[in-house]
């Protein structure tokens, strides 16, 4: 589905004379059809620009982005607009993703109508499919933002993300703003939105637990490299890089059982 | 468990925000030398209890009954002079985000050594080496670098040690530290917990360990004390509480969390439906009934009692009750 080969992105350190510098250093992968490829690494690692490269939200310097046989990087600005609603993005911070001021029907009617050209009727019939679909019903629609709980925010994200049927989706740090039992619901609903859609999936996140309960494959980047990539169970039984059995060592331990208890 | 006097009692503490409950009857004790982990999702009232604690309760809100004893001395209803002695003082707080308690446009030394004179009365060079001396204990060595350099030069990890060092200024016996690593990368966060923990050790700080997760925290603490809906529903001793929750609560978090070893990847977790019931909403019985998968009849009618259990624990749960 997606096949990305050497991607390279330069940026030039502030200031007068900065160096340039690779943010993201030659990176190659690829994600098929209904599979979650996990990305790890910490913040300033380049995981973010990464997942901005993927769609041109930022221009790669080098390296090639083959999506479903279409060469991303070549496309014309109106083919590119074309293209994007075949991938689309869960950002991390609900609260920052969503226009204040913005009903949620409004939130998604936007893309129904204007994108899939759909009458006002056959909007509205979707739009509450799509929040069913999220768990949310028909009601949230008259909601604004700043009335939902963070968890039903997200959820709005990502039924914003299916309106327009996707093939590829990235979540980027999707449940670092909720509370450890909204998380759960949240991933719940990616991992069953995958499995009834086939969608291929990035799933990026600083949290080496999450990512390997949501992937099939990992890869853990660290200045702009991945330092390593492999089946999930493999990372996480028998990683090999000394970066991920940090990232694998802070992992938060249990006490150990008292032995009165 | 030995039992020496807390260095912070807190007793049937109940806050109320324009009539409506946001705290019912909170009781918890911490010790010099323990933590004690607070856990429980956005509103249950984790915070507020920090708050109430501190005398910084926000606007419309108040005590309306109970104590707050910092070594025997009563703080509820204490003078604003009293209290803001021991803000900072004997009692230090470190919060969620080190980038905005810290004051952007004073380096890093000033902030720090503004606690120093006036909660120590240090001045000069007796200032100077003490500031070192903190800004060594919780890791911060270049201390040149450190101590001249504005909170936006440093890290989030690095503010969040200088911001301890700060609490740490003021000698305090205890210390609250409210979601200190939710803001931070997984491995930072491991390192700033292990900073908290050699510290209580070492200085016999009493640490109120304040968290979502009950995973990141579990590890740290002695006991942990389980809040929902404003209530306290269960402590236990955090060595027995991940095999063995006594509080369907307590079960449904952990439950929830991933990297649970057993748990194979790419299968659904054990989510908790729905949320938590909004403050003032009235229901029957216990609050956490309409999630619980124990709940039964009785559960909407009755509203649960402590109970106390063996060793020290305790759950706000009905099957511990006759007449379930």
């Amino acid at each position: 589905m997606l096949e990305v080969t050497e991607l390279l992105k330069m940026y030039r350190a502030r200031g007068p004379g900065g160096a340039p510098f690779a943010a993201v250093d030659r990176v190659s992968f690829c994600i098929r059809a209904g599979e979650t490829l996990g990305l790890v690494g910490e913040s300033g690692c380049g995981k973010s620009t990464l997942s901005r490269c993927l769609m041109r939200l930022v221009e790669p310097t080098g390296g090639q982005v083959m999506f479903d046989g279409v060469d991303v990087r070549a496309l014309s600005a109106r083919a590119l607009r074309a293209f994007r609603r075949r991938m689309q993005i869960v950002h991390q911070d609900p609260y920052s993703s969503l226009d204040p001021l913005m009903r949620i029907d409004r939130v998604l009617a936007a893309p129904l109508r204007y994108v899939l050209g759909l009458d006002a009727c056959a909007t509205e019939k979707r739009m509450v499919a799509l929040l069913e679909e999220v768990g949310l019903n028909a009601s949230h629609r008259l909601a604004y933002p700043h009335e939902l709980s963070g968890g039903q925010r997200q959820r709005v994200a990502i039924a914003r993300a299916l309106s327009l049927n996707p093939e590829f989706i990235i979540a980027d740090e999707p449940t670092s703003a909720l509370d450890v039992s909204i998380q759960a619901q949240v991933l719940n609903l990616l991992l069953r939105l995958q499995r009834d859609h086939g969608l291929a999936m990035l799933f990026i996140s600083h949290d080496i637990s999450l990512v390997a309960h949501m992937s099939d494959r990992i890869a853990v980047m660290q200045s702009g490299r991945f330092v390593e990539s492999a089946a999930a169970a493999e990372i996480v039984e028998q990683a090999q890089h000394p970066y991920t059995r940090t990232l694998l060592a802070a992992r938060p331990h249990r006490p150990k059982r008292d032995a009165t208890a | 468990m030995s039992r020496s006097s807390p260095a912070l009692a807190v007793e049937d503490l109940s806050v109320d925000i324009r009539g409506v409950t946001v705290l019912d009857h909170v009781s918890l004790a911490v010790s010099p030398g323990e933590a004690l982990g607070l856990v429980g999702e956005s509103g249950c009232g984790k915070s507020m209890t920090a708050l109430a604690i501190m005398g910084l309760l926000p606007r419309g809100a108040r005590v309306g009954g109970g104590s707050v004893r910092l070594l025997g001395q009563d703080l509820v209803g204490a003078s604003e002079d009293a209290l803001c002695k021991i803000r900072g003082g004997a009692v230090g707080m470190i919060f969620q985000e080190p980038g905005a308690c810290l004051d952007p446009v004073m380096r890093i030394g000033r902030q720090i050594g503004e606690s120093l004179r006036l909660h120590r009365g240090l001045t000069g060079a007796k200032q100077d080496a003490e500031l070192r001396k903190l800004l060594v204990e919780v890791g911060l060595t270049d201390t040149e670098r450190v101590t001249r350099a504005y909170p936006h030069e440093l890290s989030g990890g690095m503010q969040q040690r200088a911001m301890i060092a700060m609490a740490l200024a003021g000698e305090p016996v205890v210390l609250i530290a409210d979601e200190p690593t939710t803001a931070l990368d997984a491995r930072i966060a491991s390192q700033i917990l292990d900073l908290l923990d050699t510290l209580r050790r070492e200085r016999g700080l009493a640490l109120l360990l304040i968290s979502h997760d009950l995973a990141v925290i579990g590890g740290r603490c002695d006991r942990v004390m389980v809040m929902y809906a404003g209530r306290v529903v269960e402590v236990a001793p955090a060595a027995q509480v991940f095999a063995d929750a006594r509080h369907p609560y307590t079960a449904a978090l952990i439950a929830a969390s991933p990297g649970v070893a057993g748990v194979a990847s790419k299968t659904l977790l054990r989510d908790i439906p729905g949320q938590l019931p909004a403050p003032g909403s009235t229901y029957e019985g216990c609050a956490f009934a309409e999630r619980c998968a124990l709940a039964r009849p009785a559960c909407t009618r009755r509203t649960p009692l402590w109970s106390a259990l063996e060793s020290g624990r305790g759950a706000r749960c009905l099957q511990y009750e006759d007449g379930w």
